[in-house]
């Protein structure tokens, strides 16, 4: 049972990492988001609007 | 809702009073182009919308983020309209004054940086230039918040205020020709008797947005004059008549209040920041003490400290717990050696990232990095480029994704496409970790100036490339690059908490989300091999990978397939380079990474690995951007290899060229 909730645990983890990456990629695909920098700057703000 | 324009020339406060009188924070610079677009905000504790206007010379765009003001006065009617002029520059600013007066709103001018003005040894007689401009004047420092209250009073009181138009005595053929499009425009186009006069004094003024306005309208009475009006020289003109009113409102208000013994203060000491031999070296001394107080003096010390909270208390307390909790020794190993080791890894440089950016908004709120553009844009220009191109790639040193999406103010595709390129090249701030972990394992004596060095190294290439990209393109020099040189400041703290922490709040959240992911993904690289769950790194996913391609790094001095696998996951994030050494030698402490890294690789391998991070592919977020801004997969996929092959170049020269000096 222990050895079971271990490896859920690692398995959760690994979920999360692979969510958060894939999570990333799809971000990077909009205009004016980025994993790189999260703040929300005028000039994301500015090519969003434009690309909308 | 009433609504309330700011309008004003670049880096005249307009910024600053926004904040003062709204609850909303928006980024301060010292130096001209902060504000891209309009923003809006409410007036504190009242029924009123503040639109802040980007800031221009004259109504008449000169790139398409310019025509902002001119489109949304033209489209607007907003109830009252607040100048805010720079008073020490009070004759330049004034053109764009006439230009809101003669479109009879209601219209404050707001005099701000008095205090600057009378540095120089002068005043305005208020009364005087109330009774020629025809508007209410009030005096503020928006810096020190005097005169704020008076400007919210005036914002609220905003329905007192008169509507009248000023009337500037141009010569008898331009009047005419107003007054006679001005008729036709009321009599066959219904416009107000007032806006039909703006319209056509500025169509006359060769207004290029309202020209366009006019011929998507079909204005027919501007539009069949347009030749004659030009042929006239109907412009040049008015230009004359509205400098003449000027000079004449200035010499009639300004006074004298006494000596000053630092007014010619800022220009004293730009006699020496912008020399053009003086000026280069004083920007490579200031940049230098900004990295030794990072590197050496202030952030390095901290950031030890926090390594051993991270790695010591932190760390052991993880694993006892662990322990205590019955977790298997693989989970134990991800918990600590993978996400403890590898994201608090990474947090422990906040100390000297934080250092930096805090020099960086000094710079900026004290007036210097508008010099600095200068003085670089010199050095620019020497080897062909655009000086428009120096301020994104002044924004790619934070982040190189910003950077690109603020090369779109450089009107030129193929300028804006070579700017694009070179973009990966100009050091990020994500790179700062490994930078700052490289140089304490191989440079402890010469840290600050190892990585200024890397700096330059990039600004270097990056010209260099874009000089081989100018010619390849067949790029001509077309636009004019235009900077305002503000007068010095003392910085305020509130403005450098903020500028710092807007820099550097992002490094903190990237820890959580893709540095943690990163992370794991090679811990599990590194932990699994073909035969499982593996705890000898060295039989490893991440170990093959490595010790396959290490042939390849050889020439370049830094054979390890630790080192060459960490390559790897900085496509993911830069900041990941450092997390993943950590988790590849088992440690948590930033310390002792840098006492395991030493036997490693010699000093010219390691300078070598420094200038190959600098220069090597984009992170896969700069990449998507590139696509984006260039409309092209194939520019994308050009980008990676050419960073790749120009690190690879590079990297190797230094190394051999390492080995012959040391």
């Amino acid at each position: 049972m222990q050895v079971l909730i271990n490896v859920l645990i690692i398995v959760g983890i690994a979920a999360l990492a692979i969510g958060i990456i894939v999570n990333n990629f799809r971000r990077s695909k909009k205009s004016g988001r980025c994993a790189a920098c999260s703040y929300d700057c005028e000039i994301k703000r500015l090519a969003r609007k434009k690309h909308a | 809702m009433a609504t309330v324009a700011l309008i004003g020339n670049p880096n005249t406060g307009k910024m600053t009073l926004f904040n003062s009188l709204t609850n909303k924070y928006e980024y301060v610079g010292n130096w001209a182009g902060v504000t891209v677009e309009k923003k809006q905000g409410q007036l504190k504790d009242a029924d009123v919308t503040l639109v802040d206007l980007p800031g221009v010379y004259s109504l008449d765009p000169l790139t398409k983020d310019e025509s902002v003001v001119a489109t949304y006065l033209m489209q607007n009617q907003p109830d009252l309209i607040l100048n805010i002029t720079n008073a020490s520059q009070l004759q330049r600013n004034l053109l764009l004054t006439i230009e809101a007066l003669e479109l009879a709103r209601p219209t404050v001018l707001v005099l701000n940086m008095v205090d600057d003005l009378r540095r120089t040894g002068y005043d305005y007689d208020l009364a005087i230039l109330q009774q020629r401009l025809g508007c209410a004047i009030i005096e503020t420092n928006a810096r020190s918040k005097k005169g704020v209250a008076d400007v919210r009073k005036a914002a609220i009181e905003y329905r007192q205020r008169p509507t009248k138009r000023l009337a500037i005595n141009y010569p008898p053929m331009i009047e005419q020709a107003i007054r006679q499009a001005e008729e036709a425009l009321v009599a066959d186009y219904h416009y107000s008797a007032t806006t039909a006069h703006w319209l056509a004094i500025q169509f006359i003024n060769q207004n290029k947005a309202i020209r366009k306005y006019a011929t998507d309208k079909n204005l027919q009475p501007l539009l069949s004059q347009q030749r004659y009006y030009d042929q006239q020289g109907f412009a040049d003109r008015i230009f004359a008549a509205r400098q003449n009113f000027i000079e004449q409102t200035i010499k009639a208000a300004r006074k004298p209040v006494g000596n000053s013994h630092d007014h010619h203060l800022t220009s004293r000491v730009d006699r020496v920041v912008t020399h053009p031999v003086w000026g280069p070296l004083i920007f490579a001394l200031i940049f230098f003490i900004m990295f030794k107080l990072s590197f050496d003096w202030v952030g390095t010390p901290l950031s030890d400290m926090l390594d051993g909270f991270l790695s010591g208390p932190v760390s052991t307390t993880a694993n006892h717990l662990l322990i205590q909790a019955g977790a298997l020794p693989a989970l134990r190993s991800l918990v600590v050696n993978g996400t403890i080791a590898g994201v608090g890894g990474v947090l422990a440089f906040i100390p000297q990232i934080f250092m930096l950016f805090a020099c960086i908004s000094i710079l900026e709120d004290s007036g210097y990095m508008a010099r600095a553009a200068l003085v670089t844009d010199r050095l620019m220009q020497l080897i062909g480029l655009n000086g428009k191109a120096f301020i994104p790639l002044i924004i790619g040193f934070g982040c190189n994704v910003t950077g690109i999406m603020a090369a779109r103010t450089i009107e030129q595709p193929k300028e804006r496409l070579v700017t694009t390129l070179i973009m990966p090249f100009m050091s990020c701030s994500a790179r700062l970790p490994i930078y700052s972990l490289v140089v304490a394992a191989f440079f402890p004596r010469h840290q600050a100036l190892i990585v200024l060095s890397v700096y330059f190294l990039g600004i270097a290439v990056a010209l260099l490339v874009a000089k081989c990209y100018q010619v390849a393109f067949h790029v001509r020099q077309g636009s004019v690059f235009v900077i305002e040189l503000p007068e010095y400041h003392l910085p305020r703290p509130d403005i450098i908490w903020h500028g710092t922490w807007d820099k550097g709040k992002g490094f903190i959240h990237k820890a959580g989300t893709i540095i943690f992911a990163g992370t794991v993904l090679i811990w599990f690289l590194s932990s699994f091999g073909t035969s499982g769950f593996v705890t000898d790194s060295t039989r490893s996913f991440a170990a093959d990978l490595g010790r396959w391609l290490m042939p390849l790094f050889r020439p370049v001095g830094f054979a390890h397939w630790q080192v060459i696998s960490a390559l790897f996951t900085g496509i993911l994030a830069k900041e990941v380079i450092t997390s993943s050494m950590m988790v590849m030698f088992h440690t948590s402490s930033k310390a002792f990474l840098i006492a395991a890294l030493g036997p490693f690789m010699s000093p010219a391998g390691a300078y070598a690995l420094l200038v190959f991070i600098l220069l090597y592919a984009p992170c896969f977020a700069t990449m998507a951007t590139i696509k984006q801004e260039t409309g092209s997969t194939w520019w994308m996929i050009y980008s990676m290899f050419s960073s790749l092959g120009i690190a690879y170049l590079v990297a190797f020269l230094t190394y051999h060229i390492a080995l012959l000096i040391v």
